[in-house]
């Protein structure tokens, strides 16, 4: 998963690595909100903080450039639609296509928006453990009635442990097959048959073993609680977020 | 001698007219009794689908028994399954279908953290058992980075943190190199000489029978020979299982440690 | 806890690992890419029930907006829910619950399968379109062309499949652990 991935954690010891990893969870989520509405002026707000939490957490790099590319795609297409198909003042046309005003303008606000969101993720999960996350989640989740957080939290942790597993494994089985020559199967659909079916039901029995082994060691919903205890360092920067979420939504 | 059939003076687990049916109908275990004592190394050989590893679930209560009863410790496994674990630690025999946690740390902590520690007594056992197993240094590694034998080695280490009584190893052995089974009995014998009672069950006995103090051979699911190794092994076999090289060449034991 | 709700807990969480996997092999054809998500979140749902089919997405949802790399192209965050391709992911939620329990008043006959497979689908495209024509301000006709025809066959493909995955995993999925265990350890070593 490591290396097919953008967005993965860093190991540093800077202060955003630091930070009350429940702090840092609930700030980056009303970071996200906030910019998911602002306009304008708070969006350029929020913008010289990203980029100053990405200084602090040394993120700048060519690297990271590069692996937005698709983020890009997705950003031109949204906004070339949005203009393309708001009501407005023609701006260009081209045969039965019209660029409007309204749209350039409301499709660059969006964009700029969901840009924004990406970094701020960016930021969060390249600083914090995913175990760390799930400990938070779960700490979180504790004074909910009726929401099982250990459960979730646990499922989560699984989930991270199946994905470099399953990815290794069709790596396997499609190496073994080739060695029985299956590349003379001109058929794609018998290929894609007798790959994915001793994959999926590897993948099923291995699971019905962890699950024992688990058993095997007592798994239990009661599990000693990771030790979390709240710093002044997590209080500041939480309330410091809240007033520059404010900051942006003022009129 | 100390491991024959006879009343012994110190058991620890003590398993009474077996019978395990399969839920497809068809039986896994018939009418087993065997009696092992604290402190013992026991080796349980048998070809293929002789029972072996299904026998191993019984003693961590994985299984419950169709008929008779195991007591671990003078208490019946079915009765408190949850105790039982904790006495008897089960390593399975694909290391990969064991592991639970992202890190090696987290997988030897999965254990005891069941266990309601606290987090304290949880970090310094699973150093302990880190030692043990001598994985120390790749507390942070992911554990299907490690290599065969050190999966093995993690694997062991996850059930150590637990502080059973009892080891029981399926197959330690199996799809290892040279060096990698000479670190795991390394670390077996180990275990047994800190006064752990282990039972390892194989279907090549040549790697650890010298070490062993009594050898139990199972042919469909029932107990076919008992007693101290350097009697049953040159029975062995009879029952599909192969006779040490060196015991067939008139020398007798060699360990796998020389 | 028992050991039937364990079991079924580590099989939801594979099916979650499994449609993360199923979004990094991911082919980037036009702005919606063709993914195996969709297949998983049908079989899912198909071989664990509404319920647990429900918890597997949920907690798959739930760690994409954490931010862990499970969305399509190795990317996570909140920011992808509210993007063009948003309303397909919310769109799991309802169709995983909707296939299982069909799937579970059919008693899992084929019929049934491809049935739900059908209901599932339909309302991952409802979500998905919706969204794709308010964010995009598409006209719906436009948001069904982009976002819904270039796809059916595909989609087709997927249901068949994974009715008759479904078949092939129930065993190994339904039965009790003894049977698996007996001693499938040498054919799946």
């Amino acid at each position: 998963m490591a290396q097919l991935s953008i967005l993965t954690f860093r190991p540093g010891k800077t202060l955003m690595h630091r930070l009350d990893t429940r702090c840092k969870l609930l700030s980056f989520i009303i970071l996200s909100l906030t910019a998911l509405n602002a306009e304008l002026r708070g969006l350029l707000i929020l913008s010289l903080f990203t980029l100053s939490l990405m200084g602090v957490s040394r993120l700048f790099s060519l690297g990271l450039c590069l692996k937005l590319r698709r983020l890009f795609f997705f950003l031109v297409f949204v906004w070339l639609a949005r203009s393309l198909f708001t009501q407005g003042t023609p701006l260009i046309s081209v045969s039965f296509l019209t660029f409007t005003w309204e749209g350039a303008a409301d499709g660059a606000l969006i964009c700029y928006r969901m840009t924004l969101v990406v970094f701020l993720s960016l930021v969060y999960t390249a600083t914090t453990k995913p175990s760390r996350t799930r400990e938070a989640l779960h700490r979180m989740l504790r004074p909910f009635p009726f929401v099982p957080g250990k459960q979730i939290a646990d499922m989560m942790g699984l989930m991270t442990r199946f994905v470099p597993f399953i990815l290794d494994r069709i790596g396997e089985t499609a190496e073994s097959q080739r060695a029985r020559c299956v590349e003379n199967r001109k058929n794609p659909i018998y290929r894609i048959k007798s790959l994915a079916v001793p994959l999926l039901q590897g993948l099923f029995v291995d699971a019905h073993f962890l699950s024992e082994a688990m058993e095997a060691r007592c798994y239990a919903q009661n599990q000693t609680p990771v030790p979390m205890p709240l710093d002044r360092t997590g209080w500041i920067g939480l309330s410091a977020v809240f007033f520059l979420c404010l900051l942006c939504m003022m009129p | 001698m100390k491991h024959n059939q006879i009343a012994s003076a110190n058991p620890i687990i003590e398993i009474r007219n077996l019978f395990y049916r399969f839920p497809d109908g068809s039986l896994g275990l018939r009418d087993v009794n065997l009696t092992i004592d604290q402190g013992t190394l026991v080796v349980i050989a048998g070809e293929n689908g002789s029972g072996k590893t299904t026998l191993l679930k019984h003693l961590n209560a994985l299984l419950r028994p169709t008929h008779g009863t195991i007591f671990v410790e003078g208490e019946d496994t079915v009765k408190n399954p949850l105790k039982t674990r904790q006495k008897v630690g089960l390593v399975f025999q694909n290391p990969d279908h064991q592991i639970v946690g992202e890190t090696v740390f987290d997988d030897v902590a999965f254990g005891p953290k069941n266990l309601m520690l606290d987090p304290d007594t949880v970090k310094e056992r699973v150093d302990a058992a880190l030692r043990i197993v001598s994985l120390s240094h790749q507390t942070d590694r992911q554990p299907h980075l490690l290599s065969g034998g050190e999966k093995r080695r993690l694997a062991i280490a996850g059930v150590l943190a637990m502080k059973p009584r009892v080891l029981a190893l399926d197959e330690p052995f199996s799809s290892l190199d040279y060096a990698g089974i000479r670190e795991v009995l390394r670390q077996i014998l180990d275990l047994h000489r800190l006064g752990c009672t282990v039972v390892v069950t194989t279907h090549d006995v040549e790697k650890i029978i010298a070490h062993a103090d009594r050898l139990v051979v199972l042919k469909n699911g029932s107990v076919a020979a008992d007693g101290p190794p350097e009697r049953i092994a040159l029975e062995l076999e009879r029952f599909g299982v192969r006779i040490p090289c060196a015991i067939r060449m008139g020398k007798g034991f060699e360990s796998w440690l020389n | 806890m028992p050991e039937y709700r364990l079991k079924k807990m580590v099989f939801a969480s594979l099916c979650a690992a499994l449609t993360a996997a199923g979004a990094f092999v991911a082919i980037p054809v036009g702005p919606v890419p063709i993914v195996l998500q969709n297949f998983f979140v049908l079989l899912t749902g198909l071989l664990l029930g509404s319920r647990w089919g429900t918890a597997s997405m949920g907690v798959y949802l739930a760690a994409g907006v954490l931010g862990l790399p499970v969305f399509a192209g190795g990317t996570g965050g909140i920011g992808r829910f509210m993007g063009p391709t948003g309303g397909y992911l919310i769109g799991y939620l309802p169709a995983v619950f909707l296939v299982g329990r069909i799937s579970e008043m059919a008693h899992a006959r084929l019929a049934g399968d491809v049935f739900a497979g059908i209901c599932g689908s339909a309302v991952v495209y409802a979500f998905g379109i919706v969204w794709l024509s308010f964010i995009t301000r598409m006209n719906l006709e436009k948001a069904l062309a982009i976002g819904f025809f270039p796809f059916i066959i595909g989609d087709a493909i997927k249901i068949v499949a994974a009715a008759a995955a479904a078949r092939v995993l129930r065993p190994v999925v339904g039965t009790s652990s003894e049977s698996i265990s007996s001693n499938t350890s040498s054919s799946f070593p």
